[in-house]
């Protein structure tokens, strides 16, 4: 039980990043944003640093989750000013550099093994609590999301994303509606690292490295583009198999685990692309 | 007649260090006029749609200013100084009832379908609001009441598409051949309301018959608005354009010269 529950909470965290990648930063603005998993990264660098190294206790530990978004955001202006002077594929290096150097500045901060022994707010101590807040943010995400296509911003990104001059022949203003796209998918992301920091009660900056984004971006391949059912299920599918992997590598082979899901993933990656382009839930291709 | 753009006597377009065009015309500016048509005219390479590229803030001209206009008020000044590649088309396309335009190669965004690719044209400004869309209230509004004014402008939508042919409205836009996403293009434009429309060879691979039926439509569309909207429009065919415009801008030998084909009293 206490196993299911802890798979349960990781997906739903796992399932609220992915959610910000997929529906809202590639989804809206068509740029792939590979390095997004910096902003999980800063969420949870932030939550270390409030509770490790300034001891944040009891109620004030709510704070980190508030503050990681508010942190997010200000970083997330570095891409969104970036798009003024850079699309398509040159924002793919912009977004891979930034993941680079926010790791760098999460080894730097809290060591090479990342910080250890976060402590949890009070009323978020047990996995079911934490649990219930993840599926409630989620919930709300996906909502959004499902009303969003009736509302006259839907088509406005469509045209945004596929046609940038035209958008600004019929006066889109294309930047702004980017920008907010990219900000918001940021401070998302900043939460869902926030949240996963308390999970996992630690930082480890392996889960922020290039690998992991890639794996990520591969995942809402997989998924589909901009489709939530997608979402779900990739992000379901990657807690299983890591836990799969976990299991059979446990022990002597751990360090064996990342490296295979990499491979599995990259195949994954291949192979959604070559049979369908789609995703298995999305209506469009990447 | 209010003037919508006036285009400085001085205006001079360079591209790369080399003349493109310049205006001539006694001194005087080129006046862009409400209620009017304008035909451009001339051999390829002679900067026609460099000229609508500048019009739009897409370019920049190496001398001169062109001075948009609303009720007599100037809104927006466009020269080398304020002239920024990034948001001057944007600003540009907000301008008085809105300017609004086609270009050569017909691009809509493919996703859309039909009625969406007309009523994305029309589309209100002041909507994208970041706190709009973030107050769920709006989007509950969207899906439970569509207001009258939107389903008016849906049945209107639909009504213009069935004058073309165009039975099946669900159809996506990528669904269609390059003629038809052409004349979705001009069908665009011409429900768009805006003040001024660009067209950029609107009838390049366009049927006849079809051809015949816009350009009543367009006839329709300036002397409708109480004689508000104007048109600029690039054709090569000399007939269509004599049939259609007010007026007709040559560009020959780096020049733009005014062939005054119909004056006032000829119109009535």
């Amino acid at each position: 039980m206490d196993l299911l529950l802890s798979l349960l909470t990781k997906f739903f965290i796992y399932a609220i990043f992915l959610f910000s990648l997929n529906n809202i930063v590639i989804g809206k603005t068509g740029y792939w944003a590979i390095g997004h998993i910096a902003y999980f990264a800063i969420g949870a660098l932030f939550t270390g640093v409030i509770t490790v190294i300034f001891h944040f206790t009891g109620y004030y530990i709510y704070l980190a989750l508030f503050g990681s978004i508010i942190i997010s955001i200000i970083f997330s202006l570095i891409p969104a000013l970036s798009i003024l002077r850079l699309r398509g594929d040159f924002f793919i290096f912009v977004s891979i550099t930034i993941n680079e150097l926010i790791k760098l500045l999460v080894e730097l901060i809290s060591g090479p093994s990342g910080f250890s022994n976060i402590p949890r707010p009070p009323g978020l101590t047990t996995d079911l609590s934490l649990m219930c807040l993840s599926s409630i943010i989620f919930l709300i995400l996906v909502l959004y999301a499902s009303i969003f296509k009736y509302h006259n911003l839907n088509y406005i990104t469509t045209i945004v994303r596929q046609n940038e001059e035209l958008a600004k022949v019929m006066g889109i203003n294309v930047y702004y509606i980017r920008s907010i796209f990219i900000i918001l998918g940021c401070a998302t992301a900043g939460a869902a690292g926030s949240l996963f920091a308390f999970y996992s009660n630690s930082t480890d900056p392996q889960r922020f490295n290039i690998n992991e984004a890639v794996i990520l971006f591969a995942l809402c391949a997989f998924g589909g583009i901009d489709s939530i059912r997608g979402t779900i299920i990739a992000s379901m599918f990657y807690v299983l198999i890591l836990f799969v992997l976990e299991s059979i590598f446990k022990g002597l082979f751990q360090i064996y685990t990342t490296n295979i899901t990499s491979i599995i993933f990259g195949l994954i990656l291949i192979f959604s692309i070559n049979f369908f382009p789609q995703g298995i839930m999305g209506k469009r291709g990447l | 007649m209010d003037t919508i753009i006036k285009i400085e006597s001085n205006l001079t377009f360079e591209y790369s260090n080399q003349l493109l065009f310049k205006i001539d015309n006694n001194n005087l500016p080129l006046l862009v006029e409400q209620g009017k048509i304008y035909g451009i005219y001339g051999p390829n390479g002679s900067g026609k749609s460099t000229f609508i590229n500048l019009l739009n803030g897409f370019v920049c001209q190496s001398e001169g200013e062109i001075i948009y206009y609303s009720q007599n008020k100037v809104t927006y000044i466009l020269n080398k100084t304020n002239f920024s590649s990034l948001f001057s088309p944007i600003i540009i396309s907000n301008l008085n009832g809105g300017i609004r335009r086609i270009f050569q190669k017909p691009s809509i965004a493919s996703e859309l379908n039909l009625i969406e690719a007309l009523i994305s044209v029309r589309r209100n400004a002041k909507k994208d609001g970041l706190f709009d869309f973030l107050n769920p209230f709006n989007l509950i509004k969207g899906i439970v009441l569509q207001s009258t004014k939107e389903k008016n402008e849906i049945n209107e939508a639909i009504n213009l598409l069935l004058e073309f042919g165009f039975l099946n409205t669900n159809k996506k836009i990528s669904e269609l051949s390059f003629g038809q996403i052409k004349l979705i293009s001009v069908l665009q434009m011409l429900f768009s309301k805006a003040s001024l429309i660009l067209l950029d060879e609107p009838f390049s691979n366009i049927y006849e018959d079809t051809i015949r039926q816009l350009i009543l439509k367009l006839k329709k569309y300036t002397s409708e608005s109480q004689g508000t909207n104007s048109i600029i429009i690039i054709e090569h065919k000399r007939d269509y354009l004599e049939e259609l415009a007010d007026e007709i801008w040559t560009f020959n030998d780096k020049k733009i010269m005014i062939e005054n084909k119909k004056n006032g009293n000829d119109k009535n």
